[in-house]
Formats: structure tokens, sequence, C-alpha cells
């Protein structure tokens, strides 16, 4: 975690202040989509906390906001309502500049289609976002390939995604995401496109990297092995947070 | 560097549309460098034909010569003088001359014609007048004895207007430096055809000691014509000569400030305005067609852009969620169009420059494009093969405007791209 996120308690809007040991903190969250003069409301009032460490899913039928919340956590959009705290960030007061800085320190993404560069290598994708940070040539090298290796993709780190299958696009897409040591990995239905032994396997290793670099890991998901393996289940429905279930690691 | 690697790749994403941009740019900048080229040799030719073989590319008159051009207006020239002109770096040769108007005939025909006073030796280094002649010879080193007709040598224009060939007598009538009226015989030894419209139908040449006598302008000359190696410094030249003078550079703006015996040295562009409006016009002219041809590539390479960042928008879209801010994005696209400018524009200035340096060493085989094998453009003779001019500006300038057309032209995708909102993008609705 990033040596703000350890500082003062955060001031939100209206003056709310949280404590400083969520990791994530929604609080009133709403957020209205306008398609000219209808207005859809896509969250309605929405309050969640995030410890680090954490793997729990989002999940809920189509149309229940698990995606709008993912981006309002990942500063990809922001609240009509209420407040997104992460890593001691109020999210939603970024500019564009501000909100891109934010999520190439503190989020690592994983998308549902993959999303790699496709002109570049296995290896390039996953520095990618370690380029943009301008980390050293040898501290970049000792990153990727570490975690290439660990996902099993050592000896395909120069085949560019159209020469990978879907997993292995995905291993590639987990290791951008975590090569820059995020607060949270943000994962919007990354199985979704993958078989079920595949997606095992993703998930094995995403629970792997949860418990050994304590990563934290939010994914949405519709997947019932996914809400089956986390520690934490947020149920949404039309908007709101419908139940919360917590159990025993599976 | 990033920036860079991606744009190259990108190139080679489509490299069917990459290539045909590319060749578009590349023929455009070819297409400059070989145009600038002809142009510069076309002008060139244009002065050295303009100035060659008449006019030189320097020239001496007394202030009031310029001014109107009179029998009386001469200047005293001595053997010191022209030998301090000649040792002027660039200068190649000088002619002395005399310039005289009166009839020129027989007992058939008679023209009004100019006549010209020179140094045989003298101008046959000034000019090659002496290497057309087309009929008899050229006028002898020194001057037939006073009992002889005085030498002539007639334009074809003249000779064809005279009904006259070598061997044939003329007589003139003129008027003399002196008011009186200087008569003598001529005989015809020979033809020249320049080329030179003006020199050819009006010109006659004389001994520069003939013309002297029969203008009654012993010692004095109205003109010094110079040539110099380089046709690009005369006026350098010209300065260089009036410092050896102690001459005025130049005629002085507004009429009757100098003096009229006062020396005045002007280079071609001085001597022959309307030469050298033609080239500032023929140089004006070229922004017309980089005008076209850079518009025709700066489409071609905003379409390309264009559509390249249309396709690509929801991987910028993931470009900018996992981090890169949107003027890191729009720095990637911008270099991107960098790369198709500078590419292109490099292939097209290769090709380009090494058409050019062919058609410079070999000439452009101008029946391509008139059917006489010589030819004559606003009364400058051009010879049959056009020698281009390459210079390292002639292969530059495109080159650098067409990465700048290139960069202009991405801009507008680029600030398109800089702008996604990534969410919608990753989702594929439209913004």
């Amino acid at each position: 975690m990033s040596d703000e996120a350890a500082t003062a308690p955060v001031v939100g809007p209206e003056g709310a202040t949280w404590s400083e040991d969520a990791l994530i903190r929604v609080r009133g969250v709403s957020k209205v989509y306008r398609q000219g003069e209808l207005e859809v409301p896509a969250l309605r009032g929405v309050d969640l906390d995030l410890a680090e460490g954490e793997f729990t899913a989002m999940a809920g039928p189509s149309g229940s906001g698990k995606t709008t919340l993912l981006n309002m956590i990942g500063a990809l959009d922001s609240p009509t309502e209420g407040a997104v705290s992460v890593a001691g960030h109020d999210v939603g007061t970024l500019d564009r500049g501000e909100a891109a800085d934010f999520r190439l320190d503190h989020v690592g993404f994983i998308f549902q289609a993959y999303n790699l560069v496709p002109v570049l290598t296995a290896y390039e994708n996953a520095e990618f976002t370690l380029l943009l940070r301008g980390t050293p040539k040898e501290e970049r090298r000792e990153r990727v390939e570490g975690l290439l290796e660990r996902v099993g993709l050592a000896d395909m780190m120069d085949r560019r995604p159209p020469e990978l299958s879907g997993g292995q696009q995905q291993r590639v897409a987990i290791v951008r995401a975590l090569a820059t040591h995020p607060d949270i990995v943000l994962a919007d239905e990354p199985t979704a496109n993958l078989d079920s032994g595949t997606s095992g396997e993703l998930l094995d290793l995403m629970q792997e990297l949860n418990r050994k670099l304590e990563t934290t890991f939010l994914f949405s998901t519709h997947d019932e092995t996914v809400i089956r393996r986390a520690r934490r289940v947020i149920r949404l429905l039309d908007g709101r947070v419908d139940r919360v279930e917590t159990r025993d690691e599976a | 560097m990033t920036s860079l690697k991606l744009g190259l790749r990108n190139l080679a994403r489509n490299r069917w549309r990459s290539g045909l941009t590319l060749a578009a740019v590349a023929v455009a900048v070819g297409l400059m460098v070989w145009s600038l080229s002809l142009y510069e040799g076309w002008i060139q030719a244009m002065v050295r034909g303009a100035t060659a073989v008449e006019t030189a590319q320097v020239q001496v008159h007394t202030a009031g010569y310029v001014d109107q051009p009179r029998a009386y207006r001469g200047f005293r020239l001595d053997a010191p003088e022209l030998a301090s002109v000649r040792r002027v770096p660039g200068v190649v040769a000088a002619s002395p001359r005399v310039e005289l108007h009166g009839l020129v005939g027989n007992e058939q025909r008679s023209q009004v014609a100019r006549i010209l006073g020179v140094d045989p030796e003298l101008e046959r280094r000034t000019t090659p007048v002496a290497e057309a002649v087309t009929a008899g010879r050229w006028l002898a080193d020194e001057p037939p004895s006073r009992a002889e007709p005085r030498e002539v040598v007639v334009g074809s224009g003249v000779a064809r207007q005279l009904q006259v060939e070598p061997g044939d007598e003329l007589v003139t009538f003129l008027e003399a430096a002196d008011g009186s009226l200087g008569n003598d015989l001529l005989r015809v030894v020979g033809i020249v055809r320049t080329g030179n419209t003006a020199l050819d139908q009006q010109t006659v040449y004389l001994h520069l000691s003939d013309a002297r006598t029969l203008g009654a302008l012993e010692g004095e000359v109205h003109e010094l014509a110079i040539r110099t190696e380089d046709l690009t410094r005369a006026a350098e030249s010209a300065r260089e000569v009036a410092a050896a003078l102690g001459a005025r550079v130049g005629m002085p703006e507004g009429d009757g400030a100098s003096p009229g015996e006062e020396l005045v040295v002007r280079p071609w562009q001085e001597v022959l305005p309307g030469v050298n409006q033609m080239i500032v016009v023929f140089r004006r002219s070229y922004w017309i067609l980089y005008l076209l041809v850079y518009l025709l590539a700066a489409a071609g390479i905003l379409n390309t852009q264009r559509m390249s960042a249309l396709e690509r928008r929801r991987e910028f879209g993931v470009m900018m969620a996992i981090g890169m801010r949107p003027r890191r994005m729009f720095r990637t696209l911008v270099v991107e169009s960098g790369v198709v400018g500078v590419l292109g524009a490099l292939i097209g200035a290769a090709g380009g420059a090494a058409l050019s340096w062919y058609h410079q060493a070999h000439g452009l085989d101008m029946s391509l494009f008139t059917d006489q094998a010589a030819f004559s453009y606003m009364g400058v003779a051009f010879t049959e093969r056009l020698y281009f001019d390459l210079t390292l500006g002639n292969v530059v300038e495109p080159v650098l405007v067409m990465l700048g057309v290139a960069l202009l032209s991405g801009l507008w995708p680029a600030i398109r791209s800089a702008r996604i909102d990534p969410a919608p993008t990753i989702a594929g609705r439209t913004e």
C-alpha cells in the first residue's frame, strides 16, 4: 500500500470522516446515467468497506451495478452522489490525469476480454504498466519475468496475444495487473470467456497470489465458481447491496 | 521509446494500408525533390540562356547610360582597370563593349541595327557568341588594314532580312557620340545564331576599335560585360567589382540621384529585371504545387491515422484504464504519425534525390515535351536536354515540410484518442 494510505483519516464529502484501516470505503454512492431525457439509475446509495488482502466477489444479475461500482472504485467513473475512497484517495474528485496516475499506482485491472495490446509480446504487455511508471529496465525484467514464470508462461514471453490461448492471455493480463504491486486488483468477469477448467486454474492462481502477495482482489462476476472461491460475496440487486456473505476460505 | 515502438509496430499491423500511406508520402516527397531540382535547373538554364550570350552576369556602365543609353555616355576604361576587374575572385572574363545604333544595309535592303563593338578575343571568353557562328567565321583578332572594308558578323535574322552571306558588303550609317554621322563600308565575315531573339534579329558585331572610330569614342566604352563562375553569386561579384573600380553597386534609388558619369555595377538580376521577376514568379508558383501535393499527402495520413485510431479505440481505452495519461496517449499517436511522415519522407527523398541526381548528370530529354530539338522560351534559348540542379536544400526542405504535415495531420486523431473515456470504450459503448 502507498505511504499516503497510511496517513491521517480521509475527509470525504460533507465532512464524513473515514477510518484508516479500510482499503476501500464506499459511502452513499449513487450513479445516474442520462440517455437523452431519460435518467437511468445504476447505483442507489451503496455503502461498502473492503479491507486489505480481501478476496471478494460482487455478484448479481446484469444491470445490478457490479461493473459500475467496480469502475467507481477504479477511478474510471465518478459517482453522481456519495464518495469513494481507495487507499486514502477520494477518487471521485480526481481529474483525468490524476485518475490515470491513481490507477497506475494503486489499481490493477483484469478484463473479461483480456484486452492485451495485440502488437506487443506477452512480456511487453506484462511490463507495460511498469514502462508507464518509468521503472528501470532491470527492475522491470526482474518483476515481469518472475511473475510470468509464476503463472507458467516463462517459455511464451515472446509470443504475441494472437499466438496465446484465452487462458494464457488472461494470465498475461494478471501479470500486467500485478506487476506494479497495486493495492487492489479489480477483475471484471475475468473468467467469463474461459472454459471451466481454465477458469479453475486461473482462480487457483489468483488465490495463491492473494495469499502470497497479500494483494486485494475484487471481482465482479456471474460465475458461481468465482463466487464459491470468494471469502466474501457482495450481492447487488438493482443498484443496491442486497446482502453480504462472509465465509471461511474455500 | 514506448511511443516509438508502438508506432512502428502499429505500422506493421495493417501492412497494406500503411504501405499505401507510406507510398503516398514517399511519392509526394520524391515528386517535390524532383520538381524542385527541375525548377532550379530550369531557372539556372534560363538565367544562363538569358545572360550567357549577351549580358553576362555583371555589367558596368555610367549611371547616365543606364538611365538613357546615349552614344556620348561612355566611360574610359584603361588596361590596369580591366586587369583589376579580372583579378576579382569568381570573375572568369570581362569584355568591354561599344554599343551604337544606326542603319545597316545594301542597295536593296536596310534595317535599323544595334552595332556592338567588341574585342573578339575578350568577347569570345565572355560569351559563347563566337561559337554560335553558323556561316563564315568570327571576327579576326586584329581588324583588317584600313584599306579593307571593316569586318562585321551579323545576326541570323539580320542576314535573312538583308539577304546577305559571308563575303557580301554592307554600309552603315550611325549617330556618333559627338553628334556627327559615322558611315563606312562593312564586309560580312560571319553569321551568328544564338537563339536569343533580340540578338539574332537586330545585332551586328564589329571590332571594338572600328566601332570606336565610327562612334567617335576614342578610348571609351559603353559597357563592360563580366562573366562570373557562379550565377547565384552575381550580386556578391558585383560588389567586389565595384570595389575594384571604385564604383557604385546598382542604381541609387530615385532618378537623377547619381551623377551621370558615375560608374554603376549591376548583377544580372538588375540588368534583366524581367528575367528576375519571372524567377520570383516561378519560385512562388512552387508553393501552389507544394500546397496541392502536401494537401493530398495530409489527407492520406489523416485518413490512415483516423481509421487506425478508430479501430484501436478499445485498445486505447484499456491503455488509459491501466494508467496511461491522456497526454501520453496524445503523444503516442502524434509520434505514430511522425513515424509515417519520417519513413515516407526518407524513402521519397532518397528516390527523388536519386532521380534528380541522374537528371543532373545526364539531363532530361526535353524533346519529350517539344517537337524541336532545341527551343526558345521568352527569347531565351534552351538546349534539348535540361540539366537539374540538385541541392541539399531541395532534399531537406520537402522532408521537413512533410514531417510537419504528418504531425499536423496526426493531431486530430491524437486529440480525439486522448479524450477517450476508458470505461464506456472498453465496454464497447459509444460516448
